[in-house]
């Protein structure tokens, strides 16, 4: 018996030990894998498992919600960002200097073809890799998690447009530094053919 | 700037002209908001067919180029991911149920009998590793348990029982819908019909410990099922607790009736007083009655002068300490008559006291079913 969110919220404020049962089911693991983009297991799991306590201590003075996943990720993130302890994960790309590729369209597709699936994986990860943790978090919420721009907007706390405006700087960067590297691996290439 | 407005917008057009032309003008940020692409980038057997997507790659390769792009980074959000495999969910899920019921262990739940687990269990089947986890969470449930009687109680019930637990480390207080109150100690359960009270008898099922201070009402008993041990009053206070041997109860204040719950409608039921107790064997199932170890006083108002004898009589010595500690002292009247003390007495335990007194007088005592006998040879 699946329940809606809204059921679920209503009665988990209620006090129903069976809604509680239900939304960790639901949740636990959303929320670990975004909590996992900032920071290390341990912490994570002691953050949402601090969340849930606090929600069923303070079950009944809490608000409506209209999007609980939106609501449960609000309130990981906030935690995250509070909590002085947490040591971020370190990622590469943070102070990562955008570059400035002039079109590669033509020498791409060449490459494209003759390379293997998991050899472009590889670079794709090497490319968001090299993102800040705010266009990694995105890239999550948007792609992972399937959350709309409203509620990314929610979570991240910033307004809808500037959740539109983060997306396509990300996708920007993302489709500059596929060219760039798709460059550097070419001329890698030509290198070893001329020698 | 370049809005977002391609964002969310989906194509639905199906012929395969006018879908060119759509897709010719798609960019990244479209391949990636298009839900069916994502479902195509993400579905290996639709991958395997012939579909709209994998039409478009081949007629058009600089599409296909930037489609691998957005493919790409539909795999890479899925894979970075942090994995965890499912054990651990259940471990981390089970951990902060468990401290949640620790902060409030006064809840009272609907007891889940065996048969549901199973249940659970049969439908469970399919999915391995849940059934495995499900039966590790059985065998953790009978094992707190299974050493007693408390079980086969609450399986025999047909009718819903609640359960209150203490997990915590500190005693927690709770009312039951009578206005009954339980203090039940760290890893004790008590737990009783939901319609609690309303067909006769009050009725509790106790493991582990607990202290009972029950709210008078001569026409419904308050009955406690501990190991074996039948308690039963109709208002006063006292401790129940159930050990590997049988079970104990301690009288607080007012009277208490216990039996063994085998012997309940063959024998009469042993009546306890204040600072008695009871100890059940449920070996031998026998009850034996004794004085508490640390008699407290009954009444309230003992003053200090209370225990300052000057020239008293024996008889009335005796008798004061029979009403303030409600235990029956038994002593010849007659050979006693001519015992007088002088002696001023004050915080001491009820048989530092006694025996005090006893040896002022040259007298000894027998601690026994309940209560003090007083052997002396009179004072002359």
């Amino acid at each position: 018996m699946v329940k809606s969110d809204a059921d679920l919220w209503e009665e988990f404020k209620n006090g129903e030990w069976q809604a509680f049962e239900q939304l960790l089911e639901s949740y636990y693991r959303p929320l670990y894998q975004y909590g996992r983009k900032f920071t290390t297991d341990d912490q994570v799991k002691d953050l949402i498992h601090d969340l849930f306590l606090h929600l069923w201590d303070y079950r009944s003075n809490l608000p409506e919600v209209n999007n609980l996943k939106a609501y449960l990720f609000t309130s990981l993130r906030n935690r995250i960002f509070k909590n002085q302890k947490v040591e971020f994960l370190v990622f590469p790309g943070d102070h990562f200097e955008q570059s400035d590729p002039s079109d590669q369209q033509n020498i791409e597709r060449n490459i494209i073809a003759t390379e293997t699936s998991s050899e472009s994986q590889q670079r794709v990860n090497r490319i968001i890799g090299s993102l800040t943790r705010r266009q990694q978090e995105i890239i999550h919420l948007k792609f992972f998690q399937n959350l709309s721009n409203n509620e990314i907007a929610s979570v991240m706390e910033i307004s809808p447009p500037a959740v539109s405006n983060l997306l396509y700087h990300t996708l920007r960067l993302f489709k500059e530094k596929w060219a760039l590297i798709l460059l550097i691996s070419l001329i890698s290439i030509d290198w070893i053919t001329s020698t | 700037m370049r809005s977002d407005a391609y964002l969310g917008h989906t194509h639905t057009a199906d012929h395969s002209k006018t879908l060119m032309q759509d897709f010719n003008h798609y960019k990244l940020e479209d391949f990636l908001a298009d839900s069916d692409f994502c479902h195509w980038v993400l579905s290996p057997e639709r991958q395997r067919s012939y579909s709209k997507w994998s039409i478009l790659k081949e007629q058009n390769p600089a599409a296909g180029l930037v489609m691998d792009q957005a493919a790409q980074l539909i795999r890479y959000a899925q894979t970075s991911a942090a994995e965890l495999p499912q054990y651990q969910v259940s471990q981390q899920i089970n951990r902060i149920l468990k401290d949640a019921r620790a902060l409030e262990p006064v809840m009272a739940l609907p007891i889940v009998k065996p048969l549901i687990p199973w249940k659970k269990l049969l439908i469970a089947a399919s999915v391995l590793v849940s059934a495995a986890l499900g039966w590790m969470l059985y065998l953790q449930n009978r094992a707190f348990t299974n050493q007693s009687v408390y079980h086969a109680y609450v399986d025999d019930k047909k009718q819903t029982l609640l359960e209150v637990v203490n997990l915590a480390e500190d005693l927690k207080t709770f009312e039951l819908p009578d206005k009954s109150k339980i203090t039940l100690y760290p890893s004790s359960r008590l737990s009783y019909e939901k319609a609690f009270g309303e067909n006769g008898n009050r009725e509790v099922y106790l493991e582990g410990k607990a202290f009972f201070l029950v709210k008078k009402d001569q026409t419904h008993p308050f009955l406690v099922f501990a190991n074996g041990l039948l308690t039963r009053v109709v208002g006063t206070s006292f401790h129940v607790e159930t050990t590997a041997e049988g079970a104990s109860v301690k009288v607080k204040t007012g009277k208490v009736e216990v039996i063994p719950v085998e012997d309940k409608n063959k024998k009469e039921l042993l009546l306890l007083t204040p600072n008695q107790q009871a100890y059940f064997s449920s070996k031998e199932n026998t009850l034996q009655k004794s004085i508490v170890e640390q008699p407290l006083a009954i009444e309230n108002k003992v003053s200090k002068t209370d225990f300052e004898f000057i020239n008293q009589p024996m008889s009335e010595v005796f008798e004061k300490l029979r009403r303030i500690y409600g235990i029956d002292i038994m002593y010849d009247e007659a050979v006693l008559k001519d015992c007088y003390v002088d002696v001023t007495l004050s915080n001491e335990t009820f048989f530092t006291k006694l025996d005090i007194l006893c040896k002022t007088i040259g007298a000894t005592y027998q601690n026994a079913d309940g209560r003090i006998t007083v052997t002396s040879q009179g004072c002359h």
